[in-house]
């Protein structure tokens, strides 16, 4: 069975009838969802909430779109959704990397945060960390989980344009926190207590 | 270097761990089987230590809950589905078996020529279709380490060479049926199931299709069934039963459509066979990733059968569970030996129990001894 892509839409179209028939899809998608939200509040949030997007996909799947073969943009909507309710854990997160890179010191509890080193690391953090919540949304739909405009918009439930110019302004936020090589980063204030 | 491109380097995510995919779609699979939805509520997030004894307490008492909700909803659901079960009053004294149902245990299975059900005008308008006559007739054998199961050709002679054909005593009624093939193969029958063919086309779907390695380039055009390209095919539900149901298979091999089957309804016993092997492995690799399936699997096969009135509960359960391959233990396949009669011209076409061959019909059933897999193709699909 899982040899061809699959189709989602006919997948969730029988799973109506069939719940078990939803199950294609899980396989498809999990760990791509999983991979999403890990990037973005670690490993351990990833673990509670990537199902929780099955679940609650599986819950709204009659209003699937079901002429759509591809099912991504709508758990990342899903997904997106749950990330937001967890948006002060992501932004104390990327606070902290940005802090604890700038000493040196090991960021987070998170093991394999560790494992993606890299000089501008800090610095993205703290960019991420000072975009607005919908413009981070917009940017790492269309970076992290790769889709395109069209597909973030589907995603976030917002006409491409406004996806087109949040992810413009997102870059420049980004641009301007690299662009400070050599510099001493902007203060940060520390969110966590 | 922009910045999407460190961004798009920055914290690649490694795959998840197996249990946390595990546990993710066992709790949506808890959803496929929930008589009513849940509303999903994310737990918040919380500092590790406590979160950690949190959930393990969560999952304790969800599991609990979960376990003992699916037994107790199962179980009614089960129950409920075998109160409707059809059942066959036979004249006392036709079955071996004591009333129950208890293992080991010949069942004498006969997959019924009812149209009922199925719309599909390639099977003929069911309203012509008078009485019933038994299209494919098994003896399984049922033990608690698995099953044995032996096709009787529709067409053997019960009289040597002569008439009538075993499969024209379902007209005289079921009894006769179990009687007759009683004295033919020197075996008794503890209990008579009846099975729509259409059961197997629903099982198929619930399954999700199966792959059936298809040789050469395959076609029926009495049953319907096409397949232009060969090699492993999915098969959904109305497909496969075409493909056991086709008398008149031709392959497409030496630039010409030919048949393949010397004996056809030797041919369909063998893809008959293979069928149901195909469909107890595909049963057991979706109860491996899906226990709860078996609940669901098991009422469907249900809804399709009809069984003597001295069989149990337990005794339905086993049966249709073997059937499908879903009791644990292998199944295994044979066909009564035969041989083509010679026939005074005109006469009518059949086959004769061969009695000369070492294989005994009892002697496999009751012991296993000569098993050996009806001709078809070896080769399975992934």
């Amino acid at each position: 069975v899982g040899e061809c892509a699959g189709h989602d839409g006919e997948d969730i179209r029988a799973s109506l009838p069939d719940p078990e028939r939803f199950a294609a899809v899980f396989g498809r998608h999990f760990d791509a969802v999983h991979g999403f939200v890990a990037r973005r509040l670690g490993r351990a949030a990833a673990d509670d909430l990537a199902g929780a997007v099955f679940v609650e996909a599986f819950a709204a799947r009659e209003r699937y779109d079901q002429a759509r073969a591809d099912a991504r943009p709508w758990l990342y909507g899903i997904a997106t959704n749950l990330v937001r309710r967890h948006r002060r854990t992501e932004e104390r997160r990327l606070r902290a990397y940005a802090r604890a890179g700038a000493d040196g010191a090991a960021p987070l509890d998170d093991p394999h945060d560790r494992l993606s080193a890299g000089a501008e690391a800090p610095r993205l953090a703290a960019a991420l960390a000072a975009l607005r919540a919908s413009d981070r949304d917009a940017l790492l739909l269309f970076v992290w989980a790769d889709l395109s405009y069209d597909e973030v918009a589907v995603a976030l439930g917002v006409p491409p344009g406004t996806v087109r110019s949040r992810i413009h302004r997102a870059r420049r936020v980004l641009r301007e926190h690299l662009a400070e090589d050599g510099r001493p980063l902007a203060p940060i204030e520390g969110g966590d207590s | 270097v922009n910045e999407l491109d460190l961004l798009r380097d920055w914290r690649v995510p490694e795959p998840p761990a197996a249990d946390v995919r595990d546990r993710a779609l066992a709790d949506l699979d808890a959803l496929f089987y929930a008589p009513t939805m849940p509303v999903p509520v994310p737990a918040p997030l919380r500092p590790a230590g406590r979160r950690l004894l949190l959930r393990a307490a969560i999952a304790l008492a969800v599991t609990v809950a979960l376990t003992a909700g699916v037994v107790v909803w199962a179980q009614r659901e089960t129950d409920r589905r075998l109160d409707a079960v059809g059942r066959i009053h036979l004249p006392e004294g036709t079955l071996s078996g004591a009333p129950g149902g208890k293992l080991p245990a010949t069942f004498l299975i006969v997959g019924s020529d009812s149209r009922a059900g199925i719309t599909d005008p390639a099977f003929g308008d069911p309203a012509q279709q008078t009485g019933e006559r038994a299209d494919t007739m098994i003896l399984l054998r049922v033990t608690k380490d698995g099953a044995r199961a032996l096709w009787v050709p529709r067409d053997i002679f019960i009289n040597g060479a002569t008439p009538p054909k075993i499969n024209s005593l379902l007209e005289q009624g079921a009894a006769a049926q179990i009687h007759g093939i009683e004295t033919l193969l020197a075996v008794s029958i503890d209990h008579y199931v009846r099975v729509r063919f259409i059961g197997f086309e629903r099982i198929v779907d619930a399954l999700g299709g199966v792959r059936i390695p298809i040789p050469y380039p395959a076609r029926d055009v009495r049953s319907g069934l096409d397949v232009p390209v060969p090699g492993c095919t999915t098969f959904d539900g109305p497909r496969a039963l075409a493909w056991v149901r086709s008398r008149s298979l031709q392959y497409y091999f030496g630039a010409a459509w030919r048949s393949p089957d010397p004996v056809p309804d030797i041919g369909r016993i063998g893809r008959q066979a293979q069928l149901l092997r195909v469909i107890a492995t595909k049963g057991r690799s979706t109860l491996r990733a899906h226990p709860a399936a078996l609940v669901r699997l098991t009422d469907t096969a249900l809804r399709y059968v009809q069984v003597d009135s001295g069989l149990g509960r337990d005794g339905v359960i086993a049966v249709s569970r073997a059937l499908l391959g879903l009791s644990p233990g292998s199944l295994d396949t044979a066909t009564v030996p035969w041989k083509t009669v010679g026939l005074p011209p005109g006469g009518e076409q059949g086959l004769a129990l061969d009695t000369g061959a070492s294989f005994s019909p009892s002697g496999y059933l009751l012991h296993g001894s000569g098993a050996s897999t009806p001709g078809s193709s070896p080769t399975t699909c992934k």
